[in-house]
């Protein structure tokens, strides 16, 4: 992924996402990594709006027809998405159960 | 989304991605937009394959499961869902489509000829149609890119 902005002058930062690490912040998923052109550290904070909006990206037709392109993508992540799935719905759970817990601790 | 990287000092950049335009370039689909904070900044997102494969891969890990279901209220993670489904059924029909040679997948990706728009100009400059059968003026061709190319038709 290459960033720019006017804030950055005639620079542009290139950053390898699959190198990224991720982790999770209070209210934001983290990503960060460092430039290796530049050997400057990035972090990007993605709320729960921005991934609603990279999913939106994604189903962009221009998006879709670009991703089809080539093939090995789709069936490994529907794959992963069959896992994940039933992963959210637990965890889902679990947390819904330990707020209703502490909040009858609470009371 | 906040960006930060250590070139910015201690601002960051914050994108709405939502107002993003979003465009193919090549062998990259490019996001384009203002950023309002720290200023009304321009911007411009470059992303290959590779970057939206590490979007989807992000999506289903471990750790957005963990962040979807501590912050994420359920509405909002259906309502993904639904990007995520038709994103998959996006990609199956153009996939489909091309493999049986009935979508063109690089429809989208920008040709490499310039525009070229003719401005016909007097020797004052002022900028009028040339007349039929009048004398030729000076034509001025903007390139895009802004290279003007300036020719004596006479």
């Amino acid at each position: 992924m290459i960033v720019w902005s006017k804030g950055l002058g005639k620079k542009s930062l290139p950053m390898e996402l699959d190198r990224a690490r991720l982790s999770v912040g209070d209210d934001h998923l983290l990503m960060d990594g460092d430039i290796e052109s530049v050997c400057w550290d990035y972090t990007m904070k993605l709320y729960p709006d921005d991934l609603g909006d990279f999913m939106k990206l994604l189903a962009h037709p221009k998006t879709a027809r670009f991703m089809a392109r080539k093939g090995g993508l789709l069936f490994p992540f529907v794959v992963r998405l069959v896992m994940f799935a039933p992963m959210l719905v637990l965890a889902l759970f679990k947390a819904r159960v330990l707020r209703t817990a502490a909040a009858e601790v609470k009371r | 989304m906040r960006f930060w990287s250590e070139g910015l000092g201690k601002r960051d950049l914050v994108m709405e991605l939502s107002e993003a335009a979003l465009d193919r370039e090549g062998e990259a689909i490019v996001l384009t937009g203002t950023i309002h904070q720290p200023a009304e900044w321009a911007y411009k997102v470059t992303m290959e394959r590779g970057d939206w494969t590490t979007v989807l891969t992000t999506a289903t890990s471990a750790e957005a499961c963990t962040y979807l279901s501590r912050s994420v209220s359920v509405a909002r993670i259906l309502g993904m869902g639904l990007w995520v489904v038709k994103f998959i059924v996006l990609m199956s029909f153009y996939r489909l489509g091309s493999l049986l040679g009935l979508v063109d997948l690089d429809r989208d990706a920008e040709k490499p000829t310039p525009h070229v728009a003719t401005v016909k100009a007097t020797p004052h400059g002022a900028v009028k149609p040339t007349p039929p059968g009048g004398s030729a003026p000076t034509t001025l061709k903007a390139i895009a890119g802004g290279a003007v190319e300036r020719r004596n038709t006479a």
